[in-house]
């Protein structure tokens, strides 16, 4: 989406291109003609005309002799607004972190156990991030309820629980783990 | 005599790069940026065909050569350099890419126009 607004705008900045469409505007043309009214030759016209169709700015139709080429009022008349807001792409990156975070947790996690440690740092961290949400924010906890509520998801809560300290999701003193904001 | 066809040709050559020069600057002044570019490409055209004629001149005269023999190597290198422009046009054509279509076109036409340029400088068609 992002990338094809960038094809348009970068389409839309020749002079000559904005002629033909203000010209396509009045009515459907062919390239001859086209050329006559703005004083280019028909070779220049073709160029413009085949730039504007990738863009998806005009289409064409064969009709007897000549090649009618009309403007896509459709793409044409999207607003600025809408051609360069992100919001559509950030859903997609949203939805598609939420898929994969989704396949990791069906596939280590079973009935409530995790099954193994993923070895891949990425897939871990989703793991991690899962124990955590049985831990509350702004409590004390002392490090042997620590290792009881990471021993209920896998019995080797020593990796467990050194892997969470090392992606910062507790902060440890003096024996008296607190878990941090930086994970929702 | 040899001297004095290839100045009288370099200086055509230099005129048609700095017609295509101007034009260039003109369509970037107006926002053309596209047909500017291909007339940066005849220019560069213009420009290699310059660059040929010396090169063929300074040989031609180092190994003792005429007037024809510095045509005949001008001629030669008309014919063998757009072949691959050409090879690429039809490649360009069978892909359907078209900005790579024009570009080769333009290179081919410019080249058309160094051709003419040359044959009337050389008398016709007696080259």
């Amino acid at each position: 989406m992002f990338e094809d607004s960038i094809l348009i705008f970068k389409c839309l900045a020749d002079k000559s291109r904005l002629r033909i469409i203000n010209n396509l505007l009045r009515e459907p043309m062919y390239v001859e003609l086209l050329a006559e009214r703005l004083d280019l030759t028909p070779s220049t016209v073709s160029f413009h005309l085949k730039k504007l169709e990738s863009c998806n700015l005009v289409t064409h139709k064969k009709e007897q002799y000549y090649v009618m080429y009309t403007v896509n009022r459709e793409v044409l008349g999207e607003t600025l607004l809408s051609m360069v807001r992100t919001e559509k792409k950030d859903i997609d990156e949203e939805m598609r972190q939420r898929e994969y975070r989704d396949k990791i947790l069906n596939t280590f996690i079973k009935n409530g156990k995790l099954v193994q440690i993923p070895v891949q740092r990425k897939k871990r961290r989703v793991i991690l991030e899962e124990i955590l949400k049985s831990f509350e924010h702004n409590r004390e906890y002392k490090e042997r309820e620590v290792n009881i509520i990471i021993a209920d998801f896998h019995d080797d809560f020593c990796t467990l629980r050194r892997e969470m300290i090392m992606e910062k999701m507790f902060t440890r003193d003096k024996g008296i783990y607190i878990r941090t904001d930086l994970y929702e | 005599m040899i001297e004095s066809f290839k100045n009288t040709l370099a200086d055509k050559l230099a005129d048609i790069k700095k017609q295509y020069q101007e034009k260039e600057d003109a369509l970037k002044k107006d926002s053309r940026e596209d047909e500017a570019m291909f007339e940066k490409i005849k220019a560069n055209i213009a420009d290699i065909y310059l660059s040929v004629l010396d090169l063929s001149y300074e040989q031609v005269k180092a190994s003792g050569g005429d007037l024809e023999t510095l045509k005949e190597r001008f001629v030669s290198f008309l014919d063998s350099i757009p072949q691959s422009w050409a090879a690429s046009l039809e490649d360009a054509n069978e892909e359907d890419d078209f900005e790579t279509v024009y570009k080769e076109k333009a290179k081919l036409k410019a080249v058309e126009k160094i051709k003419n340029i040359f044959e009337k400088t050389a008398g016709g068609n007696n080259v």
